[in-house]
């Protein structure tokens, strides 16, 4: 294993959420992306192991199942490098990387409501992942509410939410990822917490 | 004034969610405090933000088994591999879209074209008398007229039906006007060929005794 490898699992390891907005920054990836464009595979390894803990904390939280979101954070990276040797660099990796984790949950989370609903009109109604009776093996009732809260969100007030709550990410930030105004990403912050607040008022205590 | 004040609550309860995280400007976060200090309405709006904070933050924490980030670069490289070998799906459809389309679209005007062919067939083999009376405005000329009652004649010889003797009175009324129909049409030449040569001298001996 190459010392940059490891000197990269390392700083990965004593990463915290709320300092590290800072380092996806454009350029900090850049010399990995240079070296995997010229055709070092091991390059795309590193962005790997540097990227993977966040991008399935992100999509699990979208996504609101560990085993689905562990799938998902796979093909974020599989998508990242049948893409990456056309990036050209235009946001950041970790931004660019982020939206691709973004489409897959949400693109998984419209199928499988598409497929609760379709599953309504089955008589043999298949077990789904995120079915409140598997759940309740995993987690309390305040966790499973708060998926439901949560997964109740449209999709931007979800995406939104999740880079500002759990990825602790500036509006700024959230813009950029999004495409959106900071005003607009501010908005649907302020208004998926006005939802979040009504759906978990039950838990409220005082 | 209560509008007024209504108007600066909607604002102030838009910067409540920032003034928690502590994301505000300082001017901001003054303007929310001043106004914090006599409206008790944001003050409750305030304690339910910061309740549902606390709330969010008793879920638990899901724990991932450590054996999954040690296969999980292996993983990603086998996903790769099969990713990238050909596989047979339905990628090919959008580009054949067009074609699929053009084909539709000839099947369906075959359909069309064939269905009225059939249905202008149909007409010649009538079901019933009262088809065939209604259908003889329909047609032309006297000879299409009969053809269609020879057909209803065979027709109903084949279903067992019984030819009624107004009908057989049209089908002898068709016959003489396809007779006056064909010699208003012929000249001379086709009637001397009609004509036997019996026939032929005994109209020439009445054309020579006529007086001009």
């Amino acid at each position: 294993m190459s010392l940059s490898l490891i000197l990269c699992i390392l700083l990965n390891f004593h990463q915290t959420p709320v300092s590290n907005h800072m380092e996806e920054k454009r350029g900090s990836d850049d010399l990995q992306l240079e070296r995997f464009q010229r055709g070092d595979e091991k390059a795309f390894n590193e962005l790997v192991l540097k990227y993977k803990n966040r991008i399935f904390q992100m999509i699990l939280k979208m996504v609101r199942n560990k085993e689905d979101a562990k799938d998902l954070t796979q093909e974020t990276f599989v998508k990242a490098y049948v893409g990456l040797k056309d990036f050209r660099r235009e946001a950041s990796f970790f931004t660019w990387l982020t939206r691709i984790a973004l489409n897959l949950s949400i693109n998984f989370t419209k199928r499988e409501n598409f497929r609760s609903f379709v599953s309504l009109f089955d008589l043999k109604k298949p077990v789904l992942a995120q079915e409140p009776s598997l759940r309740d093996e995993t987690g309390d009732e305040l966790t499973r509410a708060i998926d439901d809260a949560v997964l109740s969100l449209p999709p931007k007030q979800r995406m939104v939410f999740v880079l500002r709550y759990y990825q602790r990410l500036p509006f700024q930030g959230i813009a950029e990822v999004l495409g959106k105004s900071e005003g607009g990403t501010k908005s649907n912050y302020f208004q998926a917490i006005k939802k979040l607040k009504k759906k978990l008022a039950r838990f409220r205590t005082g | 004034m209560k509008g007024k004040s209504e108007m600066t609550c909607t604002k102030i309860k838009e910067l409540l969610v920032g003034y928690h995280d502590e994301s505000l400007s300082i001017e901001e976060k003054k303007k929310v405090e001043d106004h914090l200090r006599i409206c008790e309405g944001c003050r409750e709006e305030l304690r339910q933000i910061e309740s549902l904070f606390g709330i969010l933050g008793r879920e638990k924490t899901e724990e991932v088994e450590p054996d999954f980030w040690t296969n999980f670069v292996p993983g990603v490289r086998k996903r790769i591999v099969r990713a990238a070998q050909p596989t047979f799906g339905w990628s090919f459809v959008p580009k054949l879209g067009p074609l699929f389309g053009f084909v539709t679209a000839v099947l369906i005007v075959g359909v069309i074209l064939f269905s009225s062919d059939y249905r202008s067939s149909d007409r010649g083999v009538p079901q019933s008398g009262e088809d065939v009376v209604y259908s003889l405005y329909e047609f032309e000329s006297t000879a299409d007229q009969l053809a269609e009652t020879i057909s209803l004649i065979e027709a109903a010889g084949q279903t067992g039906e019984l030819i009624s003797e107004d009908e057989k009175q049209s089908i002898l009324a068709l016959e003489e006007l396809i007779e006056d129909e064909y010699w208003e049409k012929a000249g001379w030449k086709d009637l001397a060929e009609e004509l036997s040569l019996e026939e032929l001298s005994l109209l020439e001996e009445k054309i020579q005794k006529t007086p001009i």
